[in-house]
């Protein structure tokens, strides 16, 4: 369970996260909405420990975070899952590289090569598997970011507008995974600008809050 | 017992601190493997690195490679000086090299050889002409260092060179070379065999006895044949026997070496041709006593002259070397701050992060390094023959040491350098990286 307790970040005077308090159970489809410059980002920078708040308490599966001093690195290599909008993917190297890279830092070496290509065959990719990835399409792409996210079982798969890049058929299939892995027990953080998307994902259970003016509020 | 508990305690936080700093214990084989494959990935970028490291290391690797080899030419040239020699500075009359021989009698060789007169009489800025005497070689001349410097080497082809007795000039005795000595004497080996030179009379008793013969020096002939035929004429050489007969011969200087322990032949001969003529007696102050001594200390202070300018050289060489270097990483650091974002989201942690960067210029500063060795080896060979056909012969032969040197020095700044972008992709924020806000 991840919690945050009344997070305040701010970039020199500017305050952008202002009492956050939020609580995201094991199992969940979280869904965070707001506009640009709402905080959205900053939050899911907090949440994936890429960033520290300004002051405010972090629990994760009953941790302080902050005050126990965890190795961040390990977290996110072990823990958590990352897709982004613009996927951030290595671009030189090949599909099967980007993929092995959370194995290599997470010292899962263990038929990495079995793994690799039965996540890639399960998501549609083994026919590019050794492809360099500035050749793929957007929604390829994508895909393969979702394969890394996920190469390594992560409790936790945090996602930064990750439809926000895609058509809607791309954008469909990529939600899909999600609810797929939801159903695996994975804890889903879906962050979007998308107000549409948002309410289609609360229909099917999703919790959902908005942010708004470094604020958040469920809805 | 307290004390020891305490020490347990302190090993337990610092294992638990080393586990929290050292993050995910990666596989390095695995790690090697992807920095390798990183390293390959991106053509563009590594063939610009690996070329930048080739020029580099192979101008680096030139400085070093002539600077031993003009360095060990250096000591040859010096190692084969006699132990003391006289030092004039204009032109030399032969007769005040006798004159000195008989004022200093611990001078063990003269210069004074008629192409040696010739040489100072061209390059008055020229400070040192010897000629002489050393185990088992006569060696030549040697001139300006760092133009067309040389030594001329005639190996003895029988019997031995002058020893301290015929050096003091206790005894007379000559060496000559194998022509020399099919002239006068119709063998190659007249070892003990008597001469004596032209107007001395047939009673005098001061011959010369043979007692080495050298061979053909191939720098005599070709160099000074064109300043001695200036002057030569013949120059008649009697076979002295003991049953006093004499026969003349005519030799041609062309093809002749005759080296006396006290220069006789040579200074008959200048007081034939040049004596009141074009050369000058020289005064004190125009002529000084080279002893061993100066020669060391010369000899130490050309090493050191030598080695300061080029090591100046190498110095600017390996300074431009880094800052070129690093300026191309920092560009490289730049262009890669999303992959380190990246690297780092997905779990890297810091030091990996420094290692990824450091094993990759040390991958390819591997193999720059190597081509750039072997690239610079090419180029020295192609000046050895340069210099050979200029005449300015390289005597020694190009050693291992600086290839060494050199692979060890530029990978070490490399590494040295990559530390710079390491530690710089090491202190990158991910936030930053990725460009989130």
């Amino acid at each position: 369970m991840i919690k945050l307790v009344n997070i305040h970040k701010a970039f020199g005077k500017k305050i952008v996260l202002s009492g956050i308090n939020l609580e995201i159970n094991e199992g969940e489809f979280v869904c965070i909405v707001g506009n640009s410059g709402a905080g959205k980002s900053t939050l899911l920078n907090l949440l994936a420990l890429f960033d520290l708040p300004t002051f405010g308490e972090y629990f994760l599966d009953g941790t302080n975070v902050y005050k126990n001093n965890i190795d961040r690195a390990k977290v996110r290599s072990s823990t958590f899952g990352f897709v982004f909008q613009t996927f951030h993917l290595l671009e030189e190297l090949t599909v099967a590289e980007n993929v092995k890279i959370p194995l290599i830092y997470a010292n899962k070496n263990a038929d990495v090569e079995t793994r690799i290509n039965n996540m890639l065959g399960k998501f549609g990719l083994d026919s590019i598997i050794n492809t360099k990835c500035k050749y793929l399409s957007g929604g390829e792409k994508q895909r393969v970011a979702f394969v890394r996210a996920v190469i390594n079982n992560p409790k936790y798969i945090l996602c930064d507008e990750p439809t926000g890049n895609l058509d809607n058929k791309n954008s469909q299939e990529i939600i899909q995974f999600l609810k797929e892995e939801q159903k695996n027990g994975k804890t889903i953080v879906f962050i979007s600008h998308d107000f549409k998307t948002v309410e289609e994902l609360k229909n099917e259970g999703a919790t959902t809050y908005e942010i708004n003016a470094g604020q958040i509020k469920r809805i | 017992m307290k004390v020891q508990l305490h020490m347990k305690l302190m090993l337990v936080k610092l294992k638990e601190y080393k586990n929290k700093r050292n993050g995910p214990k990666i596989t390095h084989g695995m790690f090697f493997k992807h920095v390798a494959t990183s390293v390959l990935s991106n053509r563009t970028r590594v063939l610009l690195t690996f070329l930048g490291i080739v020029i580099s290391s192979l101008v680096f690797c030139i400085a070093v490679l002539r600077f031993d080899l003009q360095y060990k030419q250096l000591q040859l040239n010096y190692s084969n000086y006699p132990q003391n020699v006289v030092v004039a500075k204009g032109k030399l009359n032969p007769v005040d090299i006798i004159n000195f021989k008989t004022n200093f009698s611990d001078i063990n060789v003269i210069v004074g050889r008629l192409d040696t007169i010739g040489y100072i009489e061209e390059n008055k800025n020229l400070s040192v002409c010897p000629i002489g005497v050393k185990e088992n070689f006569l060696s030549g001349y040697i001139y300006d260092f760092s133009n067309n410097g040389g030594v001329y080497l005639s190996s003895l082809a029988y019997g031995r060179s002058f020893n301290d007795a015929e050096i003091k000039g206790l005894e007379s005795s000559a060496i000559i070379n194998k022509t020399t000595a099919k002239i006068l004497f119709g063998t190659e080996n007249p070892l003990g065999m008597l001469v004596r030179v032209d107007y001395e009379s047939a009673t005098q008793t001061n011959a010369y006895k043979i007692i080495g013969v050298i061979d053909d020096s191939f720098g005599m002939q070709s160099d000074y044949s064109d300043y001695i035929n200036q002057y030569k004429d013949n120059i008649n050489i009697g076979i002295y026997t003991p049953e006093q007969n004499i026969s003349n011969k005519s030799i041609n200087y062309d093809f002749s070496i005759f080296y006396t322990n006290n220069l006789s032949l040579e200074s008959i001969f200048y007081n034939e041709k040049y004596i009141d003529g074009e050369y000058k007696l020289f005064t004190n102050s125009e002529i000084s006593f080279f002893s061993f001594k100066d020669h060391e200390k010369q000899y130490n202070e050309s090493l050191e002259s030598f080695k300061s300018s080029y090591g100046t050289f190498v110095i600017v060489i390996i300074i431009s070397e880094i800052i070129a270097l690093n300026i191309f990483m920092l560009f490289s650091i730049k262009e890669r701050i999303e992959e380190i974002g990246i690297r780092k989201a997905i779990g890297s942690n810091n030091f990996y992060i420094m290692m990824q960067f450091m094993l990759e210029y040390f991958i390819i500063g591997l193999f720059g390094t190597i081509i750039g060795i072997l690239c610079a080896n090419f180029i020295n060979q192609v000046f050895i023959v340069v210099d050979s056909i200029k005449d300015a012969y390289i005597f020694v032969a190009p050693s291992m040491t600086p290839n060494i040197i050199v692979f060890f020095v530029s990978n070490s700044i490399i590494l040295l350098t990559s530390l710079i972008p390491a530690l710089i992709a090491r202190k990158t924020q991910i936030t930053d990286a990725l460009r989130f806000i």
